[in-house]
């Protein structure tokens, strides 16, 4: 394959998956998102090193934003362009492809750079949205390209081109594509981040490991600080609830070959990522809903065409006057859908996490317990959108009053699965008499499934429920930030009175599910 | 039983996909016809109520189908055009399924399901998940979705995509039987499928309605300007660029063809009988004029 076709690859793809709706309202919200980051005095800070932020100049501007950029965009980027091999496999276009003569490595060196070039143009939306603030704020307004730019190439952009190729990489996986494979991204990310952070501390020891650049930009900003007041403070970055911080003059980095080698060395690292893919990628072997082609056990030989098949009899007396609704088949059927594409090993985790919530001591529940509400993400982000996914939507919608029907079934099987996997804890708290923390269990278990309604009626896709819950479910009852802590598993949020904020949330994220399904299915 | 819309059109931002459409269906089995892009899916779509009209009247039976949707869901059986399944459902679990959406009784629920896919000739592979089923055979699936409910009112676009002849000609003797007291609307721009089994046929294009009548009226329409004869290879080729061409077969005598028109191409050509698929391009053409009611 020449040059010419593989960039032909990178470019259509990237500008087919450009003109998405998904894509602009992503560039629409970084934009947005953008103009936080230069922050004024509203009681948060983006960057502090040792208390001090610098004037808003182009260098401290440009480091800042960036910093940010690449923390925000590595988690929510990867989710954004993840789909990249998916899209070709859903759409046929994987078909067409495999049938000529373009060659595997070629394909996913083109999925990958296509990513990159994703990401990089939100980079740029955010690098001129830090340009507009920094005139905005007025503290330093002379616009320096190069201060303001350098940090963007390159402490953003190589961190970018790792998370490019852990998309792709991760599409290449099978076990890894979908839920599964979000759900260890966002561990992944936590991990990098966390080495990231410790770089920060301990640079430039840690600047082998550290993704996102924080190592290298807080050490320079801490060698200017150097002729300054006393240290008061940490490395923070998004810190709420922050005193104003001092403010410096900083000139930025001076960017010697060393330094530019130590970011540009995550390059290779890319490719080696994206090279890893390759031999995994299967050529759009699988069949387009994800199974292998057909396995013999299931292989259906021919049927006999002339059977004369007569219509049946009641079909033949007329047509009935109308049908008799009841709730509960369809929670059924809803529950059913929910539980029948499982794989075998799901379903055990889930059984043994379930039975752990029994067993286990007192302390080591609550994890249990955490662990057992994590296990269903998949499902739960499916209550609303498996229509869309499974474009079953025409079916459904022509279906009488599915506003009253459907939305209600599904929400009502997502509490389900949240009662049965979370019922040892619900047991044990209701024997131990804890009524205010099983009263918050009870809001957390009707929170999820409404959050996962709401938010699959409104967007129609999994991944903003899968990517707010794990964040949701990490920094709030694991980390224990209170009004995030939608299951009062910390005592701090159960006096904070967190649980009765879920508790209105709850039904306001099911009038939103309503009014969004309602726009679908008009007037029922 | 009436199944009506009233200067109904569909607009995607700068696209009318239906232009002042009007159209009263009774019971029997009304074919659609039209080429690709005419709009009937739109109109499908909207008579199905999973689509709302840019403008115009939707009414069952008198009923208001934009402000009470439900009077006709209630006995709708629709086939999608592009229609998707559960995967990892069997075709009875997703028939179940299908039912509790629609209302179905659970009473007596299994044996309805099980003579449906006898009916599709679905019922040796019935507890096999879809994921392993072929495209006609998930074809027939969304066919038996449709009657699980017995309806009232039948919309079938292009329900014939991906059935093989034999599968194709069941489908036919099917929709024949369904009719009687209820509406059958299939969709199609195969002019056989419609030929075989439908009692009035309308025929859309450019998001119009272009005729509106029985097949007689449409064949009798285009009587005396079918033409056969036998030409030259390059006569057929000079042919080709100024009439309509509805077959062509090369022999060793030359290339016999078979056109539309209101006279006859210059040689020696004789009329023919015509048949549906000949009105239909002549009615497509501008020659046969329209409103054939």
């Amino acid at each position: 394959m020449s040059q010419t076709i593989f960039w032909r690859l990178v470019r259509l793809d990237f500008r087919e998956r450009v003109r998405r709706g998904r894509f602009l309202r992503a560039a629409a919200a970084t934009a947005a998102l953008g103009t936080l980051f230069v922050p004024c005095r509203t009681g948060y800070v983006v960057l502090t090193v040792d208390g001090y932020r610098g004037i808003y100049n182009s260098a401290w501007v440009g480091a800042s934003v960036a910093l940010v950029t690449t923390t925000f965009l590595s988690l929510f980027g990867f989710y954004l362009v993840g789909d990249a091999v998916q899209r070709d496999r859903q759409t046929g276009v994987g078909q067409v492809l495999a049938a000529t003569p373009m060659t595997k490595a070629a394909y996913i060196m083109s999925r990958a750079l296509s990513n990159l070039a994703l990401l990089s143009a939100l980079v740029g939306v955010l690098a001129v949205v830090a340009a507009g603030m920094q005139i905005l704020r007025g503290e330093a307004p002379a616009i320096e390209p190069w201060p303001l730019l350098a940090p963007f190439l390159l402490v953003t952009l190589p961190g970018l081109a790792v998370i490019a190729a852990l998309a792709v990489l991760f599409e290449c996986i099978r076990p890894l594509q979908g839920t599964r494979g979000n759900v260890l991204y966002f561990f992944v990310w936590l991990t990098m981040l966390a080495l990231s952070l410790s770089a920060a501390e301990s640079a430039p020891n840690g600047w082998a490991f550290d993704v996102f650049g924080m190592g290298l930009l807080v050490d320079a900003i801490r060698s200017a600080l150097c002729g300054y007041a006393s240290p008061t403070g940490a490395f923070v970055l998004l810190g709420i609830g922050e005193n104003a911080p001092d403010t410096f003059v900083w000139e930025g980095i001076s960017w010697s070959p060393q330094l530019i080698a130590v970011r540009l060395l995550w390059i290779p690292v890319a490719a080696l990522i994206t090279a890893l893919a390759i031999p995994l990628f299967d050529r759009f072997e699988v069949h387009p809903d994800g199974h292998r082609t057909t396995p013999k056990r299931h292989a259906i030989g021919p049927i006999p065409p002339e059977t004369a098949p007569e219509v049946p009899t009641w079909l033949k007396e007329g047509p009935e006057k109308r049908a008799a609704f009841a709730l509960a088949p369809l929670v059924y059927q809803e529950l059913r859908l929910m539980l029948k594409g499982n794989r075998f090993w799901w379903n055990i985790g889930a059984v043994v996490l379930t039975l752990l919530t029994y067993v286990v001591p007192e302390q080591a529940m609550r994890w249990v317990w955490l662990l057992a509400w994590l296990w269903p993400v998949g499902l739960w982000s499916q209550l609303a959108t498996k229509e869309a996914s499974s474009r079953t939507e025409d079916l459904i919608l022509a279906t009488p009053h599915t506003l009253r029907r459907h939305l209600p079934a599904a929400w009502l099987a997502g509490l389900l699965v949240a009662l049965l996997t979370g019922s040892g804890a619900i047991a044990r708290l209701a024997l131990s008499q804890s009524w205010a923390e099983l009263a918050a269990c009870l809001v957390g278990a009707a929170f999820i499934p409404s959050l996962a309604l709401a938010l699959g009626a409104a967007i129609r896709n999994e991944k903003p429920f899968q990517i707010l819950y794990l964040l949701l479910w990490y920094l709030g009852p694991v980390e224990g930030v209170a009004y995030l802590d939608f299951v009062g598993l910390h005592q701090e949020s159960l006096q904070l009175g967190v649980p009765v904020l879920y508790l209105i949330l709850t039904p306001l994220l099911l009038i939103i599910a309503a009014l969004a399904h309602r726009r679908q299915a008009w007037g029922s | 039983m009436e199944l009506s819309v009233r200067n109904v059109s569909k607009r995607y931002r700068d696209f009318l996909a239906l232009n002042n459409v009007s159209l009263t269906l009774h019971p029997g089995v009304i074919g659609l016809l039209g080429p690709n892009g005419a709009g009937k899916s739109t109109l499908l779509r909207i008579l199905a109520t999973v689509m709302r009209p840019t403008e115009g009247q939707l009414t069952w039976n008198g009923v208001d189908l934009l402000k009470h949707p439900d009077a006709l869901r209630q006995v709708l059986g629709y086939v999608p055009q592009d229609f998707g399944i559960y995967q990892h459902l069997s075709a009875v679990e997703f028939l179940e399924y299908i039912a509790a959406a629609k209302g179905v009784p659970r009473a007596g629920l299994s044996q309805r399901i099980a003579d449906l896919l006898v009916m599709v000739n679905l019922s040796q592979v019935a507890r096999r998940p879809l994921h392993t089923y072929s495209g006609g055979m998930r074809q027939r699936v969304g066919i038996a979705q449709a009657l699980l409910n017995n309806p009232a009112v039948v919309l079938m676009d292009e329900p014939t995509a991906g059935l093989d002849p034999a599968e194709r000609v069941h489908l036919r003797r099917l929709l024949v039987d369904l009719a009687g007291d209820r509406i059958v609307l299939l969709s199609t721009h195969i002019v056989a499928d419609i030929e075989a089994v439908a009692d009035r046929v309308v025929v859309i294009a450019k998001g119009q309605i272009r005729s509106d009548s029985p097949p007689e009226g449409l064949l009798q329409a285009a009587h005396g300007k079918v033409w056969e004869g036998t030409v030259s290879a390059q006569a057929y080729d000079a042919l080709r660029q100024s009439r309509i061409i509805s077959s062509a077969v090369r022999r060793p005598a030359g290339v016999h063809i078979r056109t539309v028109g209101a006279a006859p191409p210059a040689g020696d050509f004789r009329p023919v009988t015509p048949t549906l698929e000949d009105a239909y391009l002549l009615l497509l053409s501008g020659e046969l004029g329209s409103d054939h009611t």
